[in-house]
């Protein structure tokens, strides 16, 4: 039991840990273990599903600007954070998975927030509750934050984890960005890098092109007879195309052949051959980032609209336009905007500051306006950047880009190091 | 607790622009600049926050500026404190911020600028000068980057 309890925080008391472990129907009520510890009564009780990005720093915020009034109570399956930023370094090969990975504690402890392990199976809208695998959870207020789920209709046999460890998809990080580095390092020189990339809207727009300078950069270094071919769903590249166009013309001259419009309609597991409508191509490394949609919980509680995959949420407070007192924010929200850490965490914070004026009585922020800034490496020390500050239209009732943002002239070092700057206080922020 | 309460904001000010001018954005020039000024005060203090004082004020212009304001978090730490080369913006004076950030919103600074030109260029003058303010009056803190660790084996 010693084991397990700390998964619990330490607002778990053991009697109510025994209790919940002891009866998988039996109903936690944080406020009430608050009220045993002596402390202020909160407003409320807030239950967040996920613990990334997004997830934690709402988590963070709404103690924070709540002064400690409003319980959170978060739900996130992982013991550990991982972070999808940097790591197509890792297939590179300038970083380590273990440079990119961290623990809850330091988060949990300084903002006092109730940590679950588990696994969310159910969430009942009406009862306002949300079932897990070893107890349930009552909210006043829930916020889903569940990141991308993949879908795999259109190539079913690659559904299975044996399949993904042949065909790694490597697009949330951890085992799977280990395993296409192995592979990639097991390689013989000489060898066919295949990447296929869904059509839009995916987790992290600059992302695939990213990974081909990655990948190219390791191959210049170490294989130089290896190429790259890289076929996109989508019409061209996504996300700062020129910049990238000119690294890959330039810096990985014919290594990369790109080819645009390229659906992947069938695949082979044994030999690694994909089928598109063109043609048939038979990799030695395949890697297939699946087309994507709003994360599991969020199906969970019909937050999806019916011809769209995403969730629909009103940008003041993030509320989802289909369920009331249900929060959605990061990757699974529908929206023009690009699906980034660093917009999650701004999403996450308009909404903590939302809740938090809500649960008052109080009138949520009318007009938010917030920045995103999206880093990619184009080597091991050479970055580029995208930057926006996004207001909210009262007209459009969205998020809209102000004039102004926009794109590196070009790749520098400089930028490579506010690139891990970025990274180190993004991570300091969400989970200190 | 605030700068305010330990040191006059003419003195803070005066000296966070010496300082800053001699020192300049370096993590080096940050950290001595926090030596100097704040000796061991702020080392060994708890992780503080002025969650009561943000939010005794209900009217939408602190929400508003503090929801900015944390947007800027990703670059510039928790409260604008920092933990790499990006330079420390809680406690910076007020004055000094807003004439960096016009410089950069009017591209007087697009030489020697990266990413800031695009940032300020989004925001309002009154939103410039608020997080002006909300910057100066928070608290200087020197942590370290937080610590990775090994990725366990039954991670996903």
């Amino acid at each position: 039991m010693n084991k397990h309890t700390h998964l619990y925080g330490k607002n778990f008391n053991r009697r109510t840990f025994i209790k919940t472990m002891g009866l998988s129907t039996a109903s936690l009520f944080i406020s009430d273990n608050a009220l045993a510890r002596g402390k202020k009564p909160p407003l409320g009780h807030v239950v967040i599903i996920g613990g990334g990005y997004a997830g934690t720093t709402a988590a963070k915020y709404i103690r924070m600007w709540s002064a400690n009034n409003i319980a959170v109570t978060v739900i996130e399956q992982s013991s550990q954070f991982i972070s999808c930023p940097l790591s197509n370094l890792v297939l590179g090969g300038s970083k380590s998975i273990n440079d990119l990975t961290f623990g809850y504690d330091a988060v949990q402890k300084n903002y006092d927030i109730n940590w679950v392990q588990d696994t969310v199976i159910e969430i009942n809208a009406d009862a306002k509750k949300v079932m897990m695998k070893r107890g349930d959870i009552s909210y006043d207020r829930l916020i889903v934050a569940p990141g991308v789920d993949f879908i795999y209709d259109a190539l079913p046999n690659l559904q299975s984890a044996e399949a993904q460890k042949q065909v790694p998809h490597a697009w949330k990080a951890g085992w799977q960005t280990v395993n296409l580095r192995r592979q990639l390092e097991t390689m013989t020189d000489g060898g066919l890098f295949v990447l296929s990339v869904p059509k839009v809207p995916y987790r992290c727009p600059p992302g695939p092109y990213e990974r081909v300078c990655q990948v190219a950069s390791y191959f210049k270094a170490h294989k130089p007879k290896s190429k790259i071919i890289v076929l996109d769903a989508n019409p061209g590249i996504v996300s700062k195309k020129g910049l990238f166009t000119k690294v890959w013309n330039n810096t990985y001259k014919g290594i990369i052949d790109y080819k645009p419009n390229n659906v992947i309609t069938n695949i082979d597991l044994a030999s690694k051959t994909v089928t598109t409508d063109f043609e048939k191509v038979k990799a030695d490394v395949l890697n297939i980032i699946p087309p994507q949609r709003a994360g599991k919980p969020a199906q969970m509680a019909d937050l999806l609209e019916p011809d769209y995959p995403w969730c629909e949420v009103d940008f003041l407070s993030y509320e989802s336009k289909r369920v009331p007192s249900v929060h959605v924010i990061g990757d699974s929200v529908a929206a023009g905007l690009p699906k980034s850490a660093h917009m999650a965490t701004s999403q996450a914070r308009v909404c903590a500051s939302a809740i938090v004026e809500l649960m008052y009585g109080r009138i949520p922020d009318q007009n938010p306006v917030f920045a995103n800034t999206c880093y990619s490496f184009v080597d091991n020390k050479r970055a580029i950047h995208v930057a926006n500050v996004y207001r909210y239209d009262e007209g459009k009732k969205i998020m809209v880009a102000e004039k102004g943002g926009g794109l590196s002239l070009k790749p520098s070092e400089q930028e490579g190091r506010y690139a891990e700057a970025w990274a180190t206080n993004i991570w300091s922020d969400v989970l200190t | 607790m605030s700068l305010k309460k330990y040191f006059p904001v003419p003195y803070s000010s005066v000296l966070c622009s010496l300082v800053l001018r001699y020192f300049g954005f370096t993590l080096a020039g940050l950290i001595g600049f926090s030596f100097i000024t704040f000796g061991l005060l702020f080392i060994s203090a708890p992780y503080v926050v002025d969650a009561a004082e943000i939010n005794a004020s209900s009217n939408q212009e602190k929400i508003h500026t503090r929801t900015l304001a944390a947007s800027c978090a990703a670059c510039h730490g928790t409260l604008g404190n920092s933990r790499s080369i990006t330079p420390v913006l809680a406690g910076l004076d007020a004055t000094y911020f807003s004439t960096q950030m016009l410089a950069f919103k009017n591209g007087e600074r697009s030489s020697t600028s990266t990413v800031m030109h695009h940032h300020a260029a989004g925001l309002n003058i009154d939103e410039i000068d608020q997080l002006a303010h909300y910057f100066s009056q928070q608290k200087r803190t020197v942590k370290a980057p937080l610590k990775s660790q090994t990725l366990k084996a039954n991670h996903e």
